[in-house]
């Protein structure tokens, strides 16, 4: 608080100043410039308030990582559910021919992967609801493809470090991989997300220009 | 004499008024008080108290960012300026604003009385 003391003590002097050159008198300064203050108990509580950090969100924390691992989880969840009703991927990898069936898993996650819009309306409208812009809600609604994303990302570095670095042999199943687990999801997502991306008014209301007046 | 807004209602432009002032340039507290006093004609004029209880929350927010600095006469003074955040606020704001003086204009003909 010392700062804020230095800041409020130079405003006054200021003022003070200021009101003097103008020709009015010492006392009559002095008296203006404490009338700045008002009510020094409320400007105290209402500086504390403001000045305090803990226990608060930031508004990327409420607009971003929140409902991005809302989202997350929710489809992780499902996930866990329909792989215990043993909707499990089978991934095939062969020492001598490895066979990647991209095509097949993607069958196989089909129940999974239609609900991804759900789990996008849910990240872009927890963001909406928390003030975030169009990108931030945006973001939010991808948060799970995004996190798929750099887990295929993190797969080349620990591939190779792998005994078979079979990735790094063939890199080409890495992106087929990406292409095939992350892209599909990630279309899901964004037609859940997009409702709540503001483009489109619904009766009227235009969702964008309300979290504008939100924030 | 001038008028004055009441200040009920000019507190709540006082997000507006300190963004549209600091994208101008960086200002200290009593500068911006002084420069939204007489941008405005005296029309509005904000007290300590309302000032920097705002302009803590807007540095809070991400929106400003408050430096300190010795001025030409060597005393510190805490300059604010806008972060890329707060310039990417100040057009919606405007625009809200705008849609807000528009509404009321369409009920309450306020440009016109």
């Amino acid at each position: 608080m010392d700062d804020v003391t230095t800041e409020l003590a130079s405003h006054l002097e200021d003022c003070y100043e200021t009101l003097l050159a103008q020709g009015v008198s010492e006392g009559e300064a002095i008296a203006r410039a404490l009338d700045e203050f008002g009510d020094s108990r409320r400007l105290s509580c209402e500086i504390r308030r403001t000045k305090r950090t803990d226990g608060q969100m930031n508004d990327r924390t409420k607009q971003l990582w929140l409902p991005g691992l809302a989202s997350l989880t929710a489809a992780n969840l499902l996930l866990m559910v329909l792989t215990y009703a043993s909707l499990q991927p089978q991934l095939v990898v062969e020492r001598s021919t490895v066979w990647f069936p991209g095509l097949a898993l993607t069958a196989a996650y089909l129940p999974w992967l239609s609900s991804q819009p759900l789990f996008g309306a849910l990240g872009a409208w927890l963001s909406r609801r928390a003030g975030g812009g169009r990108a931030m809600r945006l973001c939010a609604g991808l948060f799970p493809s995004i996190v798929m994303l750099v887990c295929w990302g993190l797969l080349i570095p620990a591939s190779a470090v792998e005994k078979h670095a079979w990735a790094m042999h063939h890199p080409i199943f890495l992106v087929l991989g990406a292409l095939v687990w992350v892209m599909p999801a990630t279309i899901g997502l964004l037609l859940g997300s997009l409702p709540f991306l503001g483009y489109w008014n619904f009766r009227g209301f235009d969702p964008a220009s309300s979290c504008a007046a939100r924030t | 004499m001038t008028r004055r807004v009441d200040p009920k209602i000019a507190r709540g432009s006082v997000e507006l008024t300190i963004l549209a002032l600091l994208a101008k340039g960086p200002h200290y507290g009593f500068e911006i008080a002084k420069r939204i006093e007489e941008d405005t004609g005296g029309a509005l004029r904000f007290k300590l108290a309302s000032l920097y209880p705002m302009l803590y929350e807007l540095e809070k927010r991400g929106w400003l960012k408050g430096q300190w600095e010795a001025n030409r006469m060597g005393r510190d003074r805490r300059y604010y300026s806008l972060t890329t955040i707060g310039r990417k606020k100040l057009a919606p704001l405007r625009r809200e604003w705008r849609f807000f003086f528009q509404a009321l204009d369409r009920l309450a003909g306020v440009t016109r009385a």
